[in-house]
């Protein structure tokens, strides 16, 4: 009897317009799937028959390329950015805080750097969420592991790495970014370096406020990961089809093994070299590809190369001079050594077992 | 709408914290947190201004 009458409840609340709109979107993932199955033959058609290109020429061999991967790559991010909206319309930095308050240290840091990943973050707010946990009591590596972990593990970043070199790489990068992540914030804490965070931050500890939140309906949701869709596929979709086209030129035209004596296994210098180069550069997953993609092709190792991209993508100038406001120089330090030396450790570990 | 209204666009980090927020960017109605974390739509902000002079 109980279940007949949820069910009446739901029912109501079920009207004809959501089923509309689920069913569009069942029927809008199918057409992707096939749309996705026919692109590798619809690439080559195009470029040997239509364009009568030669499957060996240099020419030939890039342009197929280009009209593989930028569509692949394209849909791949819809469906992904899609995806990770939809997740993330469930997480709110507000949850985070309330689910990793009174979390012990080693198990806060696991938490919380799991948390980095789903919880919607730009590293403009790194400030306020850094004090918003701090005042609340959460440890302070727990509270960086948050803060490492959001931009090291990006979604365009593991999608591109899915789409040119296969789940296997894009897992290894999700789970080493998780594990430096967790590592630096728990080591950081050890360290017991709470002086060095700016006074007025510790002045407000236990002042938090509740902050109420509002629900969600399914359909909300899925307008979230829509929302999500526009913004950054709008914003990183030239940056996408240059780097496309950048690496299809080197796919045809540079001869495989250029790069190994400079950045292959051997010389073991270059993973702190690519780290160090790569701190201070600053880009977005999907402009810092390209290289990437040429680095591995040619001939660079694979550790160095995730080495690079994880240090650009993940230790970014922008956000360290953010933190500065809350943290002294002394301790920006230590995050930026920590998080580098970890880069560096996957570094070697990848080429060493890879 | 036709309100007078203060409006006013706080950058001092200090002052922000003022408020329960954790994420930019935020609006602050008749000094009540109204929203943070997105960008609210026109209706949104409506609503949020409606309910604050209810208040």
């Amino acid at each position: 009897m109980a279940g007949n009458v949820a069910q009446r409840t739901e029912k109501s609340i079920w009207n004809g317009q959501s089923y509309r709109r689920i069913l569009t979107l069942v029927l809008g993932l199918g057409l992707w799937g096939l749309v996705y199955y026919w692109l590798q033959p619809a690439a080559d058609f195009v470029t040997f028959r239509v364009l009568g290109l030669a499957a060996d020429s240099h020419l030939g061999s890039s342009v197929a390329f280009f009209l593989y991967d930028a569509p692949k790559v394209m849909m791949l991010l819809v469906l992904v950015i899609f995806g990770i909206g939809v997740i993330r319309s469930f997480f709110t930095a507000e949850r985070a805080r309330s689910i990793l308050a009174g979390k012990r240290e080693f198990v806060g840091n696991i938490t919380a750097a799991s948390l980095g990943i789903v919880t919607p973050f730009c590293s403009c707010s790194a400030c306020p969420l850094f004090i918003g946990f701090v005042e609340t009591g959460i440890p302070l590596g727990v509270t960086l592991s948050f803060l490492i972990a959001s931009p090291m593990i990006n979604e365009v970043a593991a999608v591109l790495l899915y789409g040119m070199f296969g789940w296997r790489i894009a897992l290894i990068y999700v789970v080493t970014g998780l594990f430096i992540a967790i590592l630096a914030g728990w080591v950081i804490g050890r360290l017991k370096v709470e002086r060095y965070i700016e006074g007025w931050v510790l002045e407000r500890r236990n002042s938090a406020g509740e902050v109420a939140e509002t629900a969600m309906s399914f359909e909300d949701r899925v307008k979230y990961g829509l929302n999500a869709v526009k913004e950054i596929v709008g914003k990183v979709w030239p940056f996408l089809l240059g780097g496309i086209a950048v690496g299809a030129i080197i796919h045809g035209y540079i001869p495989d093994g250029m790069l190994a004596a400079l950045m292959g296994k051997a010389a073991w210098w270059s993973v702190p070299a690519a780290v160090i180069i790569g701190v201070p550069v600053y880009s977005n997953a999907a402009g810092i590809f390209p290289v990437i993609q040429a680095l591995i092709e040619k001939g660079a190792a694979l550790g160095t190369a995730l080495a690079f991209m994880m240090a650009v993508v993940g230790l970014s100038l922008p956000e360290t001079i953010i933190l500065r406001r809350v943290l002294r120089w002394q301790l920006l330090a230590i995050f930026v050594g920590v998080v580098a030396v970890g880069i560096v450790a996957v570094g070697f570990l990848f080429n060493a077992i890879l | 709408m036709a309100l007078e209204a203060n409006i006013e666009h706080v950058h001092d980090m200090k002052k922000i914290m003022a408020y329960p927020i954790l994420s930019t960017p935020a609006l602050v109605i008749n000094e009540k947190l109204a929203c943070s974390g997105k960008v609210p739509s026109a209706d949104e902000v409506r609503a949020y201004i409606t309910s604050a002079l209810a208040q």
